[in-house]
């Protein structure tokens, strides 16, 4: 069933109901907001597209976050779980989990940064979402995507 | 907020499956171990209140022009 989001980047767009995720805890921060879209720009590359999306909540139109896949882009990115905080997302099966990082993108793109220690993890299976703390020391809350 | 004073190798119970055990202390220091069942996540406070400050800040700061994702995009390769 279609409904229309108002979204904080892209105006008003038509989007089917039964896609939306839930996020029962909603994420840090933002407890109260549990209905959320996964969405594309699609002014962005089919390169550009698998790797930048937008996180828009349902339930406040000025909430949007930009999540971006490190997994994709860092094939040495790891981030460990214990297996009893995704167990709220159903069962784990490497196809429909996916794990993505919230990024802050400041003035100069540049110097955005992505949280690799809390991922958001999504199981399009049910379409349940979270954000989970990874216990690897390794990974920070703020890694510049761009700089080495 | 309950407050207990604890000596070196005693323990706190949380409900009846989590315990706090004073493992050391040195200085101000105090080691503590925590047995917990697995689906109840254990953090050090400040991880918390880091991520929910930065999860505030980007979601200020989440607009992507497509036109400087096409620089970097090129840059890279």
């Amino acid at each position: 069933m279609k409904m229309i989001l108002t979204t904080k980047h892209f105006g008003n767009i038509d989007i089917d109901e039964t896609k939306l995720l839930t996020f029962e805890k909603g994420i840090l921060g933002f407890e109260n907001l549990t209905q959320f879209a996964l969405l594309h720009d699609e002014a962005l590359s089919p390169e550009e597209e698998s790797v930048f999306y937008w996180l828009q909540s349902v339930e406040d139109e000025s909430i949007a976050f930009v999540l971006v896949n490190m997994v994709s882009l860092l094939p040495d990115y790891n981030p460990i779980v214990a297996k009893s905080e995704i167990d709220a997302l159903g069962e784990y099966n490497e196809d429909t989990f996916t794990f993505y990082n919230i990024a802050t993108i400041p003035e100069n793109i540049k110097d955005m940064t992505v949280n690799l220690k809390a991922p958001i993890v999504i199981n399009s299976k049910n379409r349940l979402g979270k954000q989970v703390i990874c216990t690897n020391e390794e990974y920070t809350i703020r890694h510049y995507m761009f700089k080495e | 907020m309950l407050a207990l004073t604890r000596k070196r190798g005693e323990s706190i119970m949380i409900a009846d499956d989590i315990e706090i055990v004073v493992l050391d202390v040195q200085g101000d220091q105090v080691k503590l171990g925590i047995a917990a069942p697995k689906h109840i996540p254990v953090h050090r406070k400040e991880i918390f209140e880091q991520i929910q400050a930065e999860n505030k800040e980007a979601a200020l700061k989440s607009n992507i022009k497509p036109e400087d994702l096409k620089d970097l995009f090129s840059k890279e390769s």
